[in-house]
C-alpha cells in the first residue's frame, strides 16, 4: 500500500507552510494544474485515485462523499482493493 | 453455468474413451454457447468467435449424438424453466405468503443457482416486507453465487475491466439488497453502511440505491443529504415513473421541512436538476476509472523522483491537492 500527495499548488511559498505544518508521513509531489487536466484529466481537488495492483485506477472521488465518515470511506476503498484478486 | 470448472472436468474425461464422445458433445455445447450464443445472454456478455471452430470439431469428435446426452440436456433446461414459473406465479400474486415465496426461491436456486434469482427472489421480499432475514441470507450467499459466476464465465466479459466492472456491479446490488432488508429491520446504523458501499460501487448512478439512501437520511431527519439523494436519482435515466413521482413527493416534503415556500418548488427543483446535469456530465467525461495509471515521473519536494509505475503490484491512493 503506497500513498503519493500531488499539489497542484501555484503558489511554493504557500504549499511549504502548509507541508512543514501538516507533517505528512508520504511523498509530495508537485505538479501544475494544466500537466494534471491533460495527463490526469484531473481538473478539480480534492481529487483521489485509488490504483489497484495491475496499476489501473478503480475508483476516482472528487470533492468530498455526501455521506460516510472520512477515514471509514478510504479504508473501504483500500480495503477493497486489496482482498480483489487480479 | 459453472463454465470454467465444467469445461475442465470435460476435457479431462475426454481422454477416457469410455467418456470421451458424450464429453467432447458437452465441449461442443460450451464452446458453440460461448460462440454463437453468449452475446447478451447474460449482462457484459460477448460471443467469442474464436469458439465457433472449437465447437465444430468438438460436435465432430463427439459424433453422431446419443438421444440420452440431448434429453439430458433438455430435461435440465425444462426444470429451470419449471422452477422459473413457479417463482415468477408466486412474484404475481399480490398477497402471496412470504413462506410460498421464499419456497419459489430455494426451489429455484436448487435447480441451479443463478445470481439473478438472488435478485429478483430478494426483491420480492422486500416489495412486501417479508422474511428480511432470509433476504439478508439472499444477499450474503447472492454475492458469493454472483462472483462465482462472473469467475466461471470470465472470457465472455471479453475485457478486464468488464469483469471488474461486472464483480463490482454484483457486489453493489447485494450490498444494497442488504442495506435496505436491514432499514426495514430498523438496524439504520448497519443500513447505511451497507447503501453507502453499495453506492461507491455503483459509482452513485444508481437509483433505486440513491432513494435508498434518501429514505434512509430522512427517516434519521437529515434533511440535506436527504436532499441531495433525492437529486442524484432524479437526474439519472435509470429512475423509473413510480419513484419518479415517489422522489418528487418526498423531495417537496423535504423542502417544505427545510422552511422552503412550497410555490417555489417545481422551479427550484428544474434549476437544481439542471445543474446537477452538468456538473454530472463534467464529472463523467473527466473520470478515470477504469483506465491505466500514466507511467509518468513525478517529483517530490525534496528533489526525489516518485515513480508510479514502480508501484505495480501495490494499492496506491494517490491524491491531488491544493493547500488553502
Amino acid at each position: 500500500m503506497k500513498f503519493i500527495l500531488v499539489s497542484l499548488d501555484d503558489d511554493p511559498a504557500r504549499l511549504e507552510r502548509y507541508v512543514a505544518e501538516r507533517k505528512f508521513a508520504m511523498p509530495v509531489a508537485r505538479f501544475s494544474r494544466e500537466q494534471a487536466a491533460n495527463v490526469f484529466n484531473v481538473h478539480d481537488t480534492p481529487t483521489t485515485f485509488y490504483v489497484d495492483a495491475s496499476g489501473t485506477i478503480r475508483y476516482q472521488v472528487t470533492g468530498v462523499e455526501p455521506h460516510g465518515d472520512a477515514v471509514d470511506r478510504v479504508t473501504w476503498y483500500i480495503e477493497t482493493l486489496k482482498a480483489q484478486r487480479n | 453455468m459453472r463454465t470454467k470448472s465444467a469445461e475442465q472436468k470435460l476435457i479431462a474425461a475426454a481422454r477416457t474413451p469410455a467418456t470421451a464422445a458424450e464429453a467432447h458433445y458437452w465441449l461442443g455445447r460450451i464452446y458453440d454457447f460461448k460462440g454463437n450464443k453468449a452475446e447478451g445472454a447474460f449482462p457484459g456478455f460477448h460471443e467469442e468467435v474464436s469458439f465457433r471452430p472449437r465447437a465444430e470439431a468438438e460436435f465432430k469428435l463427439a459424433g453422431t449424438p446419443k438421444p440420452e446426452w440431448i434429453a439430458e440436456g433438455e430435461a435440465v433446461e425444462n426444470a429451470l424453466k419449471a422452477a422459473d414459473a413457479a417463482l415468477a406465479k408466486q412474484q404475481a400474486t399480490p398477497n402471496a405468503p412470504a413462506s410460498q415465496i421464499r419456497a419459489a426461491i430455494e426451489a429455484r436456486i436448487k435447480a441451479r443457482p443463478d445470481p439473478m434469482t438472488y435478485v429478483a427472489g430478494a426483491n420480492a421480499l422486500l416489495a412486501r416486507n417479508g422474511d428480511l432475514p432470509f433476504v439478508l441470507r439472499l444477499a450474503a450467499d447472492g454475492r458469493v453465487v454472483g462472483d462465482r459466476f462472473i469467475w466461471e464465465n470470465e472470457s465472455s466479459y471479453k475485457l478486464d475491466g468488464k469483469v471488474r466492472g461486472s464483480l463490482d456491479r454484483n457486489a453493489a446490488v447485494f450490498a444494497d439488497i442488504a442495506g435496505w432488508a436491514l432499514f426495514l429491520q430498523g438496524d439504520l446504523q448497519t443500513a447505511e453502511q451497507r447503501l453507502a458501499e453499495a453506492a461507491r460501487l455503483y459509482r452513485n448512478v444508481d437509483a433505486t440505491n440513491q432513494l435508498h439512501l434518501a429514505e434512509l437520511s430522512r427517516k434519521k431527519n437529515d434533511l440535506e443529504t436527504a436532499r441531495e439523494h433525492y437529486l442524484t436519482a432524479l437526474g439519472l435515466a435509470g429512475i423509473t415513473p413510480p419513484q419518479r413521482d415517489q422522489a418528487r413527493v418526498a423531495l417537496a416534503d423535504v423542502q417544505a421541512k427545510s422552511g422552503e415556500n412550497p410555490a417555489d418548488f417545481e422551479k427550484w427543483l428544474a434549476a437544481t436538476l439542471d445543474r446537477k446535469r452538468e456538473e454530472r456530465r463534467k464529472a463523467l467525461v473527466s473520470n478515470m476509472a477504469g483506465r491505466r495509471l500514466p507511467a509518468l515521473g513525478l517529483k517530490d519536494l525534496q528533489g526525489n523522483n516518485v515513480d508510479l509505475r514502480a508501484e505495480r503490484g501495490n494499492v496506491v491512493l494517490l491524491n491531488f491537492f491544493s493547500a488553502w
